[in-house]
């Protein structure tokens, strides 16, 4: 397990030097002058140059590398040319908000999911069996803005039950339509996926057997319904994952939640460069241990996956 | 649901989508982008039946600038699935090399794909949307592209895993025995048992990407105006709507068109997975995925 672990590491270490250099060269590449954008107006050629020095983009490609990655390394991750505040501090402060959306639909998902694919799954044939393909794919069909609007249109305008947008910390009646507009898709993933592994799993001799005993209801199936597939939902939980950090950027553009997706999509469009590469690499390295640790959890419970 | 039940409500939502879309050049009235102020925000023909003088037609409708809905409609569906199209077949040839050589060609490209694999999962597509955009301009193809560097990775692990099974298999062993090159084994014995995984994977990935084509250019990052897209409708005539003002049908009906094309494929996708899995016997029972989705 410790080898597995630092394998792991190993592998998100590799994935946030990946992600550092692709920011780098991507911005090295892109049209445009970032400064002249973040300016807002002409600057003359002198403040120009003077800005352009102490930003060090006056220096050779490679210098500046590995100049960029030298700071990295200490954790600074530079000025935002807009706001003039630290890109880490920003992170930060962003994170918290997408952060709490993510797992709040990541809970929804798991949840709702399971419920609907095990009890589907429970009583094979039984109304809830034969809606749920189609009413999953359905879900699947509905994009993530488009359902945020209609659960912003129905629950907020309609009735009035909710917020229509922004975000007070700690006040969770904010938090309820982002996150279930977020969840929509991964629901559908967990309850396919819940609903085939637990059948399977239940037809196995085991499973069976157990009913034959005379094991019934809540216990036949944790026991021998969710438990052995618990490393196949653990692999959609990867699925899930990339689903939620992909629907964040649209979620939290509808909602205006203040979290790391309005304040990628708002850097992109300003060419804050220093804050792009900031967002480039917290977004990877996030998504790439959230499945590090998933992976782990796989092979924590399914011996077959350790070396 | 029974399958075939499922496989008709795909085909019936797909096919006068995609006829209807592929033709627009030809059945949708007027230009898509033909602005009329005098014509604005016209209620669809049906709401107002005795009203039919030629400058006033409009089947569903026009738009805050008098822009006919149905044409934007069809113009903007053609160009929606021809994207989706051209992004899958893409990703699905990314797939099937990088998935090849990962699972064929022994260990230093398996290593190299799977470095591949982790560092593109670790990007949402947006952000290798804006990536290509930032390097390619804000074309069609940069757009096809974009959406293709994020769709191979299924169908790359998908393949994978099919050819490293197929490797040991009897009529590989054989076929090697007998003296055959790798180029005939791969095109003899292993892409051919390959197609029926990805029509699966070109199923559900054409819903993907009619899916991920329709967020970005709600975004605003995706299908340039004036050109229209059914992201783009949605983008400008829905925010009306939560005001209680503006014209229900100008977003409603893009609306309507993006979930159905996207469950149509979605639907299709699923069923195609459920006759494989009945009808071919290497397909381990209950999955799909023949060493599960991550590795």
């Amino acid at each position: 397990m410790v080898t597995l672990l630092f394998k792991q590491l190993a592998r998100v270490l590799a994935v946030a030097w990946g992600a550092a250099t692709f920011g780098f060269f991507l911005l090295l590449l892109v049209p445009g002058d970032p400064l002249a954008a973040s300016w807002g107006r002409p600057i003359d050629p002198q403040r120009r140059a003077v800005w352009r020095a102490q930003l060090e983009l006056d220096q050779p490609v490679l210098v500046r590398y590995t100049l960029y990655l030298e700071r990295l390394a200490r954790g600074d991750l530079g000025r935002s040319l807009t706001t003039r505040e630290p890109v880490a501090t920003a992170l930060l402060r962003r994170a918290a908000p997408t952060a709490q959306l993510v797992a709040a639909a990541f809970l929804l998902a798991l949840g709702l999911g399971l419920a609907l694919g095990a009890g589907a799954a429970f009583h094979p044939g039984g109304p809830l069996d034969r809606v749920l393909p189609v009413l999953s794919a359905l879900l699947l069909a509905v994009p993530s803005f488009l359902a945020a609007y209609l659960l912003l249109l129905w629950f907020s305008v309609r009735l009035g039950w909710a917020p229509i947008s922004g975000y007070v910390a700690g006040d969770l009646s904010y938090l309820v339509l982002p996150a279930l507009a977020l969840a929509l898709r991964p629901i559908a993933l967990v309850a396919r996926t819940a609903r085939r592994e637990v059948r399977t799993a239940l037809e196995l001799d085991a499973g069976r057997a157990a009913r034959a005993r005379g094991c019934r209801g809540l216990r036949l199936l944790l026991q021998y319904g969710l438990a052995p597939a618990a490393v196949p939902l653990l692999e959609v939980a990867g699925a899930v994952v990339s689903s939620l950090l992909a629907g964040t950027y649209f979620v939290e553009f509808v909602f205006g939640w203040p979290g790391l997706g309005q304040w990628t999509l708002r850097a992109v469009e300003s060419l804050d460069i220093f804050a792009i590469q900031g967002a480039v690499l917290a977004t990877a390295v996030s998504s790439a241990a959230l499945h590090a640790g998933l992976s782990l959890a796989a092979s924590g419970l399914d011996p077959r996956r350790r070396p | 649901m029974s399958g075939r039940l499922q496989a008709r409500l795909g085909l019936v939502l797909l096919v006068p989508l995609v006829l209807a879309c592929g033709l627009a050049e030809w059945i949708a009235p007027r230009d898509p982008t033909d602005v009329d102020l005098r014509r604005a925000n016209l209620a669809p023909q049906v709401l107002r039946a005795i009203d039919s003088s030629a400058r006033t037609r409009a089947w569903l409708g026009t738009d805050a600038l008098g822009r006919d809905v149905l044409s934007r409609l069809l113009r903007g569906g053609r160009s929606s699935l021809a994207i989706a199209l051209a992004a899958q077949s893409l990703a699905l040839a990314f797939g099937l090399l990088l998935g090849t050589a990962a699972g064929y060609f022994g260990r230093a490209p398996a290593a190299a794909v799977e470095g591949m694999l982790q560092v593109f999962g670790a990007f949402p597509y947006v952000l290798l949307a804006l990536a290509v955009r930032s390097q390619l301009g804000a074309s069609r193809l940069a757009l096809a592209l974009a959406l293709a560097a994020a769709g191979w990775l299924t169908t790359a692990r998908v393949v994978r895993g099919h050819v490293r099974l197929l490797r040991g298999s009897g009529p590989v062993e054989a076929a090697r025995a007998a003296g055959a090159g790798s180029g005939q084994i791969l095109k003899r014995h292993i892409w051919p048992a390959l197609i029926g995984p990805l029509a699966v994977l070109g199923s559900w990935g054409l819903a993907r990407a009619l899916l991920a084509e329709s967020a970005l250019s709600y975004l605003g990052i995706g299908v340039v105006p004036p050109q229209p897209s059914w992201g783009h409708m949605l983008r400008t005539d829905l925010v009306p709507l939560l005001y209680g003002g503006g014209a229900w049908w100008a977003a409603v009906f893009p609306g309507m068109a993006l979930v159905a094309a996207i469950l149509g494929f979605q639907l299709l996708g699923d069923t195609l997975a459920e006759t494989r899995q009945r009808s071919d016997p290497t397909a381990r029972r209950g999955s799909f995925w023949p060493f599960g989705r991550n590795r």
